[in-house]
């Protein structure tokens, strides 16, 4: 018997040595068939992951029939039997489907680092190149109308001078406390705090990343309520191209050309170009009031010229390292609805450059980027009218911020350090010029800031705990400031007081933290919590400008000094079924130093009597509180369905007026243009005879006014609320595309603070060719 | 190859409307007051309260006229008693001013024009105090009654040269004559009863019959006078003839409208043919359905 035992003990090694057997396997990606680095599979109780060739071998496993099970980030689970025998080799392709509907899309701008979405601890919502192409919109700004919790404001479609776009309870009027950017760069002007939305050509745009809550501790100013990053498209073909002309409601025409190529495609290698313009035309509507139109016989339609013209220049010096330079003209008129003598009435024009350069690199474990870039923008407004006479005057301004930005990351295998030095200078050299008396007001500022910042992200718990900490501050100072006025008459001597050839330069600092926590239970659920510090600096409007404003008469204040807002945020996240994906989060805010238009107690006699001089400042506190709810249902490849729901509540906690005689008090008053419920739906289904986007959005009603009270012109207290829905059918037939864009097809009319109306249902017909 | 051509054009287009900063020629407008007798010349001798007479002819060259300023400058004071915005595209300016004679022993007026290149031309003529006094009789109307834009029952449309008040039947035939209507709003949260005139636009929003008219008189309303009491009531009862009338309008700031006439308020105008006169506010009721009760005295 131990004889038999010692045979059995001896062979057993040979008998092992024959049943079981190595596989060897590749990922590869089923879109782009490039292999897929890190996937983690698992075969019964063994485990391995791809390595950067996406291979992998896992050894000794026994002859027999398997389910092997492969994950990766960005990609569907994939479970598949498999059969191991000596007979065979033993190898194995796998291909993955990428899960980029769910939303697993990497991003920069939350962080300056990539990152999937699901593993950013804070809300961010992203606008594909898919939905930049299905939704009805005709300006870039639009393109954000469907994003929870952001507040769009463009009252009248494309004949708007100006668009805001808001978010969580901050005003609807004030883009100062949103920072927007290009590929990074700041656009938000120092002079207003306001964004061009005009000059931005969606055909230019590959997505746009939404960074929601203070983003400060990495961009400084204006990042107070959130970020939006337009991130343009790179070539990626030899020669592409798009050609369209659309016509449609008032004579609206438009002609787009977009050209974009690389020279080796195939490379990593090489040169990149793309030119984009368009030029639009219309003949416009009336948007005064009834009112206005019976008793002004100078009101006319608000019509619009603008043409853009970009370039993009690029070299991909290899994989790793890029140099980058874009150039962006834009050009517009836009008239405002009312024409006494000159030939385009009352109008707004814009002339806009936009130089943007920048180098990003890495090697090894350093990422680095640099940004310079150049705003410039000539303004100018012409306004005339008759009431007791002819007045005739414009405002020329010229606008510009440049700066240079640098990001550098060092990339550890759990962590991520990254840190940066940004510089810019803001400028404003403006006058108003009278032509129908001899005055010229002047006004000038400059603003220099510097931001220094560092973050850290760590990856914990086999990265289920994600911790971003990061910190900035800010230094900044005015200078050069100045407001004349030269050869006053009566539109202007009641100002001659404020006339100073040199405003007292002043300087002011901000400290913005931030530390960002997530647990990631599974690949499908994941909880965050942050809080973080924004801020928005003084516009040099304020600080520079003194005149007439509605209501009063605003002087400047070079000492005014920066808001904030402090903002503490828990989030989740659910994905069920693979298709259903939910996310809610709940913020609550604390604003400090928030700058209002204050009464001084002075008053001053410019006409009908004493008016109260009022000025910028920081005298409130702010609470803000809300919650944003968005479901997306991928039904299949071809049918998808998002809807979204965001409340909030802002209020004023505590006023200290400045002066005693202010009979103004906002204590308890609700901030301005802040709908309370906003809510979205959207239905994009592209099938064999046309692709449609379908979207409604509701805007609940709005205070009209600081103080909360009734209005003469609007008629109430609040805005009333209203719902629009646009449609979007496309049709591509070759190389031929048909596009028919509806907007608010129910023809919904609503009001700005002057009692003017939108321009109701927009009907655009666009014909073109792709190659 | 072509791709570099193409950024290049690119780049000169854009270089090319950098250039576009406006810059308007420079121009020589010209102005000339006229020489016939009805005018008063230069280095004439006028009594005090007699009225002073201005032909005024001007041109552009070329570009747009868009401004006369007149000034009258004693010893004292420079007042301006006219700065008025216009858009006179081609012929030129001729206009005829009138205006009273001070108490000031000289007077020089200088008469200036800008046009829409802000180029800029004057002259002056020098006016000295006559012996005597020529202050004029005016016409007294003690209380006229119109309603504002809801009132239902009263008449709306004052002739401020006869006193007669007409609702919007009978004024048809007589829209030339209208110096003066009435509404009351809240202006920025104010209450305001408030006394306008048919050319000024807003008015037009409370008294929308007025659009239809061909002629809409201007009637100026001296605000800071009216806002800050400078007139009492006492002052303008016992005014007996155009020297107050005249003396008590400040013309720096005028106004088509009139805003807060509360009553009590004491209101100085000059309608559009050139007639000085102040309003009294018997009373005044804060509710658009209400009325205003005036009292006027106007130069005849």
């Amino acid at each position: 018997m131990k004889k038999y035992i010692l045979i059995i003990i001896l062979l057993l090694p040979v008998m092992y040595s024959q049943a079981q057997q190595n596989i060897t396997g590749k990922i590869f990606d089923t879109k782009t068939n490039e292999t897929i680095p890190y996937a983690t599979i698992t075969l019964d109780n063994k485990g391995t992951a791809s390595d950067e060739s996406g291979i992998f071998t896992l050894k000794n496993i026994p002859e027999g029939k398997y389910t092997i099970k492969i994950s990766c980030v960005g990609y569907q689970n994939l479970t598949q039997e498999i059969v191991v025998n000596k007979q065979s080799d033993n190898y194995f392709e796998f291909f993955l489907a990428s899960k980029t509907y769910l939303s697993e899309e990497v991003i920069v701008t939350a962080t300056k680092t990539e990152n999937y979405i699901q593993d950013i601890p804070v809300r961010v919502n992203l606008v594909s190149s898919r939905q930049i192409e299905s939704l009805p919109a005709q300006t870039t700004d639009e393109l954000l109308n469907f994003v929870p919790g952001v507040n769009v404001s463009r009252s009248f479609g494309i004949f708007s001078h100006h668009a805001n776009v808001t978010m969580r309870g901050l005003n609807g009027q004030e883009q100062g406390r949103v920072l927007v950017m290009i590929d990074g760069v700041p656009t938000n002007k120092s002079d207003g705090g306001s964004v061009n939305w005009n000059m931005l050509n969606s055909d230019q745009i590959e997505r746009i990343e939404v960074v929601k809550g203070p983003g400060s501790s990495l961009y400084g100013g204006n990042a107070m309520g959130g970020a939006i990053n337009i991130i343009t498209k790179k070539p990626n073909e030899s020669l592409q191209g798009k050609v369209s002309a659309d016509y449609g409601t008032y004579n609206t025409m438009r002609g787009q050309l977009f050209l974009s190529g690389k020279v080796n495609p195939d490379s990593d290698k090489g040169l990149y170009w793309n030119l984009s313009s368009y030029y639009r035309q219309s003949d416009g509507y009336i948007s005064a009031s009834e009112a206005d139109q019976l008793a002004n016989p100078y009101i006319v339609e608000s019509d619009l010229q603008e043409w853009e013209a970009s370039a993009k220049l690029g070299y991909d010096i290899n994989k790793n390292n890029n140099i980058e330079l874009s150039v962006l003209y834009y050009d517009d008129d836009r008239a405002t609805g009312e024409k006494v003598y000159q030939p385009e009435g009352n109008n707004r024009e814009h002339d806009t450059y936009h130089i943007r350069a920048n180098y990003s690199g890495s090697k090894n474990k350093l990422n680095w980027k640099v940004n310079i870039f150049y705003l410039n923008e000539d303004y100018k407004r012409i306004s005339e009218w008759i009431k007791d006479d002819y007045t005739f005057y414009k405002v020329l301004s010229n606008r510009v911020d440049l700066g240079a930005l640098s990001t550098l990351s060092y990339n550890l295998e759990k962590q991520i350090i990254t840190g940066g030095i940004d510089l810019k200078q803001g400028s404003v050299d403006a006058r108003d010029e009278y032509y129908t008396s001899t005055d010229i007001v002047y006004n000038r500022g400059k603003m220099n800031t510097l931001g220094l910042f560092i973050q850290d992200e760590v990856r914990l718990f086999n990265d289920q705990l994600k911790i971003v900490a990061g910190l900035r501050y800010d230094y900044a100072n005015f200078f050069d400031g100045g407001f004349e006025i030269e050869d006053p008459t009566s539109e202007t001597t009641f100002m001659i007081n404020y006339h100073d050839e040199d405003l007292n330069e002043d300087s002011w600092s901000a400290l913005s933290p931030k530390v960002s926590v997530q647990y990631e239970f599974t690949n499908d659920y994941r909880i965050y919590a942050n809080y973080a510090r924004g801020f928005r600096p003084a516009v040099l409007d304020d600080m520079c400008r003194s005149g007439r404003i509605r209501g009063g008469f605003k002087v400047s204040d070079p000492g005014l000094q920066p808001e904030y807002l402090n903002n503490f945020e828990v989030g989740a996240d659910a994905r069920f079924f693979d298709r259903l994906r939910t996310s809610v989060s709940a913020y609550y805010s604390l604003g400090n130093d928030f700058m209002y238009y204050v009464n001084t107690g002075d008053s001053i006699e410019f006409s009908y009597g004493p008016r109260p001089i009022i000025k910028a400042s920081n005298i409130s506190q702010v609470e803000i509180y809300g919650t944003e709810i968005e479901i997306n249902y991928w039904l299949n490849e071809n049918i998808i369905i998002n809807a979204n729901y965001a409340y909030a509540h802002s209020q004023v906690t505590n006023y200290e007026p400045l002066s005693t005689e202010d009979p103004v008090d906002l204590t308890n008053k609700y901030l301005s243009d802040v709908p309370n419920h906003m809510a979205a739906a959207s239905l994009q289904w592209n099938n064999k005879l046309v692709n449609a986007g379908l979207n409604a959005k509701y805007m609940g009603k709005r205070w009209v006014n600081d103080t909360n009270q009734f209005d003469e012109i609007v008629q109430d207290d609040q805005y009333d609320a209203y719902t629009t829905i646009d449609l979007k059918l496309s049709k591509t037939i070759h190389k031929v595309f048909v596009n028919l864009t509806i907007q608010n097809i129910l023809d919904a009319k609503f009001y700005d603070s002057k009692g003017a109306v939108n321009p109701g249902r927009f009907i655009m017909l666009e014909l073109g060719t792709r190659f | 190859m072509k791709v570099y051509k193409l950024f290049f054009i690119l780049i000169f287009i854009v270089s090319f409307f950098s250039c576009s900063e406006e810059e308007l020629s420079d121009t020589n407008p010209f102005i000339l007051l006229k020489s016939d007798n009805e005018f008063t010349q230069n280095e004439a001798r006028v009594p005090v309260g007699a009225q002073m007479k201005f032909g005024i002819s001007a041109i552009g060259d070329g570009a747009v006229i868009t401004n006369l300023t007149i000034q009258r400058i004693t010893d004292n004071e420079t007042i301006t008693e006219l700065d008025q915005g216009m858009y006179i595209t081609s012929g030129g300016l001729d206009t005829t001013v009138t205006f009273i004679k001070s108490a000031s022993e000289q007077e020089t007026w200088k008469f200036s024009i800008m046009n829409d290149h802000r180029d800029v031309a004057y002259t002056s003529v020098v006016v000295y105090r006559g012996e005597g006094s020529a202050y004029g009789d005016i016409n007294y109307f003690p209380s006229i009654t119109i309603g504002y834009q809801d009132n239902t029952t009263l008449p709306f449309y004052v002739d401020l040269h006869t006193g007669n008040a007409y609702d919007n039947v009978t004024v048809v035939g007589s829209e030339a004559t209208v110096d003066l209507v009435s509404y009351y709003y809240l202006s920025s949260g104010t209450s305001s009863p408030t006394l306008s005139c048919p050319s000024y636009e807003t008015a037009r929003t409370f008294h929308t019959a007025m659009n239809s008219w061909s002629v809409k008189n201007s009637v100026l309303y001296d605000y800071q006078t009216t806002d800050n009491d400078l007139i009492s009531i006492e002052e303008f009862d016992a005014a007996q003839n155009d020297s107050l009338l005249v003396n008590g309008y400040l013309p720096a700031s005028t106004s088509g409208t009139c805003k807060f006439c509360y009553t009590d308020k004491i209101i100085p105008f000059k309608t559009g043919d050139g007639k000085y006169g102040l309003i009294k506010v018997i009373h005044a009721d804060e509710i658009e359905t209400g009325s205003i009760e005036i009292a006027v005295k106007i130069q005849q």
